[in-house]
């Protein structure tokens, strides 16, 4: 394993000036530790650094939305509902007419219409789908994001890994790093461009710094009275802390500094600058950030039971434009390649149309996209039937997705975290590779 | 509260397998008050103090005669007891009363005045909370308020109900949460028989037979069976869960049902009908309602012959007062867990029993032996594995002895905004975040975690650093109000009023190099009010003011 060395040499900077390597080199080879040569490290380096390259934007359809009134229209079928079919960019795929921005991006789409998970109640759908085990009372998994978190952990970076960008809809239904345990959970901004309370300081930088300063000196009267131990512990969190809040990059919440233009064309609603902000996180280099769509009209968000046929347009106005900029965006800066967008809920809804056109849970053939970090877009995988009830062609399941997301990030999916225990749990439990986004 | 939990499934524990017939079993129904006065009981258990105590712990080589005479000063012993009895560091008017007394035994008078405080019952009320609450997991629409279980539970802690009564109580509750506080256990747990089965074991018993609900334990002796016998005595409780109000839940007899062990080999068929049995053996018959049957369980949970429940209860006490448990985690005495001094916990869990579950007896026991008032000392060397309580070990402070110690240094106000009526359109709004909720959710832990997996979060660092609220309490200027104002306005002295700042913030006087550091920082350049209010903040953001020792 090259990784301590890697944990020395490589930072999020992506690379390190000659003279800190040759001191590391130094300290290193001081005690034995170092055992490889100067173009040894470069290469690892530079294969560590591909793999820590690559990041997800998450676009979570919280409630789960209609695949008639997405991506997966059947035109003729007795449960469509009002929503037409509008063509592609792509032929011979259709959309529903709610969507004429993310139409024009299906050369860039892998479409999947053939997700089927086996459960159909919010809560557990979104800690099955988000943590890719089925839910169960004696264990809370950590949510994907968590585990990119830890996969990616770099202290030498001053901004969490994982961001959260808007609120779930019902608080109660979250998951989060569950038993990873808080330093790998979501830094949270529920209002895009503004920073959550406590992250500035309220005085100046100069004042903190002294102030801290102050209280290192008092810390070791503390550490030389026994509590050495108590002292270390807070001295690598309150170091981490202040780097963040001190840090330059905590401009990249500010979206004053992007165009107007730019900003309006992703919406001026909390999703879509919420998605702005996502593309400058990933430029600044955080690894997984999840955009939350609820409509910000009420709490059912995508849940869409009654007055579906009301609701749904609202909903796909807030995430087209901001999904096909975000697309475009991330490809006119070149992200694309390295970035893995992905929209999805936690499933889909029924087929049977309620008689104030709102409709149920339906977790037996949905749709969800990738796009980006090496997918190949301008296809679709699987299918339903005319009527969109049954998956007809190439049912893909959780672990499927997990799989496939962890090829993509690079990470191993066999690769094991402990419970507080000491029980050993795999990232991924079975699971086979969605292997048609590479063909 | 929203707290974050931590499950898991854990290895290890033993099933003790003794006789006892009904007879033996205490007869009292739940929540009603000991007929025997508890005075005399407790006569019966004054000959166990903190005297033998300390023998005890000399014989078990943890130290010597010598070593047992080192105890801390007068001044850190206030601190102590008071962060672990009352849950706060002592005010500077308490230290003045205290150091007045030149008496033999101010330290036990101490301790009595603090056994005695209401905040004593209000903050192990709140470790009993975060105890049950860490694992509770949220409904989908209600959201879980403790308050009301808090509340009820300090009154009872401090009129030093016995603990079998207490329990007792909160397992056989029936009626609305707001009305019958106790019935949050069983309600915020929705009436979930296996979750309940689970919690009652790991909270009350330190048994975890959570894992024998799937399968035979890999370690221990539980049976599947047994984990499903234990669920049984819940099958006919119910809770009805309201929209967002948890004081709604309702707990209630179902009227009808038996419990069944689900068919592992295939779920859809029948299962088998399991009679609610205890670890013991105890049976209660099938077609009982709801009420006796958990009153049949609350017995033989609470009884003298269980050989767990007074043991459970001295090891979370132990591991809270001295830094680390009996057993760690404190929720596990299971076989594959190898206890620390057997013993010296066999001999406190007899006189707890003995003392008809008094719990101030135990606490003032502990408290005042010298064992509790070791000196600190670092435990990274490999040595004190052999004498794990030679000396004193730090603690996290929890969450609300955080907020308690900020209010007592800096005057830190609760402050609850305006809570939103639910619309059509938001059926489900969060409550609102007191200021007390803010510092106890950043600060809050499972009491029930080893203290080594208790980490520090950047959440408490931004929110000591940066929090607007704390921050304006971080103020000198006279006309702001605040606790340091009137310090620096009545103290002219730099040098006392260093001192005074000490003894508000963190309950001592700074030693000479602390002072030194002080008046060298004051005398750096910036007025005297912004140098204090740098001193202010670098002592509340200190390691030693979220740390108990």
């Amino acid at each position: 394993m090259l990784t301590p060395l890697l944990d020395i040499a490589v930072n999020r900077q992506g690379y390190l000036g000659r003279r800190e390597f040759m001191a590391n080199l130094a300290g290193g080879a001081a005690t034995g530790v170092l055992t490889l040569g100067w173009r040894d490290m470069l290469v690892a380096q530079a294969a560590e650094l591909r793999k820590q390259g690559k990041s997800i934007i998450l676009l979570w359809m919280d409630g789960g939305p209609s695949q008639f009134d997405t991506f997966n229209p059947k035109v003729g079928s007795p449960n469509q509902g009002p929503a037409r079919a509008i063509s592609t960019s792509v032929a011979g795929i259709e959309f529903a007419d709610f969507w004429p921005q993310t139409a024009m991006m299906m050369d860039k789409l892998a479409l999947i219409r053939s997700m089927r998970t086996p459960e159909a109640e919010h809560d557990r759908a979104i800690t099955h789908v988000r943590t890719g085990y089925p839910p169960t009372p004696a264990l809370r998994y950590p949510t994907f994001g968590s585990l990119v978190a830890r996969d990616r952990e770099d202290l030498s970076f001053d901004l969490p890994a994982f961001v959260r960008i808007g609120k779930p809809r019902i608080k109660n239904r979250d998951v989060d790093a569950g038993v990873l345990g808080v330093k790998y959970s979501s830094f949270n901004v529920e209002t895009a461009g503004a920073l959550p309370p406590n992250v500035r300081p309220v005085v100046e930088a100069d004042t903190l710094r002294r102030r801290l300063s102050l209280a290192d000196k008092f810390d070791a009267q503390f550490a030389a009275a026994g509590a050495a131990k108590e002292v270390a512990d807070k001295k690598s969190i309150y170091d981490r802390t202040a780097r963040f809040v001190l840090s330059p990059r905590l401009e990249t919440f500010d979206l004053d500094r992007e165009p107007a233009a730019l900003r309006d064309a992703y919406g001026r609603t909390n999703f879509g600058q919420g998605c702005l902000l996502a593309r400058r996180l990933i430029e600044t280099g955080v690894s997984f950030v999840e955009v939350i769509s609820t409509g910000d009209r009420n709490d059912a968000g995508w849940d869409t039971h009654n007055n579906g046929f009301r609701d749904t347009p609202y909903l796909a106005a807030e995430v087209d434009p901001a999904y096909s900029t975000l697309l475009q965006d991330l490809g006119q800066r070149g992200m694309l390649d390295n970035t893995l967008v992905i929209w999805m809920g936690e499933f889909g809804r029924t087929p049977k149309i309620k008689p104030d056109g709102g409709r149920d849970h339906y977790s037996k053939g949905w749709p969800m996209i990738f796009s980006g970090a090496g997918v190949r877009g301008g296809q679709v995988i699987g299918a339903t039937d005319a009527d969109g009830v049954d998956v007809t062609d190439r049912p893909i399941g959780v672990a499927d997705l997990c799989l496939t997301l962890c090829h993509i990030m690079g990470m191993k999916p066999d690769d094991e975290y402990r419970t507080t225990d000491n029980r050993p749990i795999k990232l991924v439990e079975g699971g086979k590779l969605i292997h048609e986004l590479f063909a | 509260m929203m707290r974050s939990r931590y499950w898991h499934c854990s290895p290890g524990f033993v099933a003790i397998v003794f006789v006892m017939t009904s007879a033996n079993l205490r007869a009292e129904s739940a929540g009603q008050p000991s007929a025997e006065p508890a005075d005399a009981q407790r006569a019966v258990s004054a000959a166990f103090g903190s005297e033998t105590l300390d023998r005890l712990l000399v014989m078990a080589a943890q130290f010597n005669e010598a070593e047992l005479s080192e105890v801390i000063s007068d001044d850190q012993f206030l601190r102590r007891a008071s962060l672990d009895l009352i849950g706060r560091q002592p005010t500077p008017a308490e230290f003045a009363t205290y150091r007045l007394d030149q008496t033999k035994g101010k330290r036990a008078a101490a301790v009595e005045r603090l056994l005695a405080s209401t905040e004593f019952g209000e903050n192990w009320a709140g470790y009993w909370s975060d105890v049950i609450g860490y694992r509770v997991p949220p409904p989908e629409l209600t959201f879980l308020d403790y308050t009301l279980f808090e509340k009820w539970l300090a009154e009872r802690i401090n009129q030093n109900a016995p603990w079998d009564e207490t329990v007792r109580t909160i397992l056989t509750a029936t009626g609305k949460v707001k009305d019958q506080p106790a019935a949050t256990f069983v309600g915020f747990h929705e009436a979930d028989t296996t979750r309940l089965a689970a919690e009652t074991a790991r909270v009350f018993l330190s048994v975890q037979i959570g894992c024998a609900q799937c399968h035979d334990h890999p370690f221990d002796e539980w049976k599947r069976q047994q984990f499903h016998e234990l669920a049984a005595y819940f099958v006919r409780a119910s809770a009805k869960m309201p929209w967002n109000d948890s004081g709604e839940i309702e707990v209630k007899d179902k009227g009808k049902g038996e419990y069944e062990m689900p068919n592992v080999a295939d779920p859809t068929k029948k299962g088998i009908m399991m009679t609610p049995t205890f670890f013991t053996g105890h049976k209660t018959e099938p077609g009982k309602s709801d009420l006796d049957r958990r009153r049949e369980l609350a017995t033989v949970v609470t009884s003298t012959d269980n050989p767990w429940f007074a043991k459970a209860y001295v090891n979370r006490v132990w591991a809270r007062l001295m830094g680390h448990g009996f057993y760690e985690p404190v929720d596990d005495m299971g076989v594959a867990n190898v206890p620390l001094l057997p013993e010296v916990h066999q001999e406190l869990t007899d006189h707890f029993r003995a003392s008809n579950f008094d719990a101030k007896s135990l606490f003032r026991a502990i408290v005042n032996s010298k064992a509790y008032q070791q000196r600190l000392s670092d435990h990274s060397s490999a040595s004190t594995d052999d004498k794990p309580y030679a000396d004193a070990r730090t603690t996290k402070l929890r969450g609300d002895e955080v907020f308690q110690s900020l209010v007592t240094a800096i005057n830190l106000p609760n402050v609850t905004p305006p809570k939103t009526a639910p619309t059509k359109e938001i059926r489900f709004p969060v409550p609102p975040k007191s200021t007390k909720d803010l510092v106890t959710e950043a600060f809050g832990f499972d009491p029930s975690l080893r203290p080594q997996d208790i980490s520090r979060t950047l959440g408490q660092a931004m929110l000591m650093m940066n929090n607007d609220q704390l921050q304006a309490q971080v103020n000198a200027k006279p006309d702001s109000n605040t606790a340091l104002s009137k310090l620096v306005a009545t103290e002219p002295d730099n040098a006392k009023a260093v001192s005074n700042l000490f003894q508000l913030v963190l309950a001592r006087q700074p030693n000479d190099m602390e002072s030194k550091i002080a008046l060298e920082h004051i005398g750096t350049g910036n007025s005297r009010g912004e140098s204090f209010e740098d001193l202010l903040w670098s002592l509340i953001n200190s390691a030693e003011f979220t740390t108990k020792r």
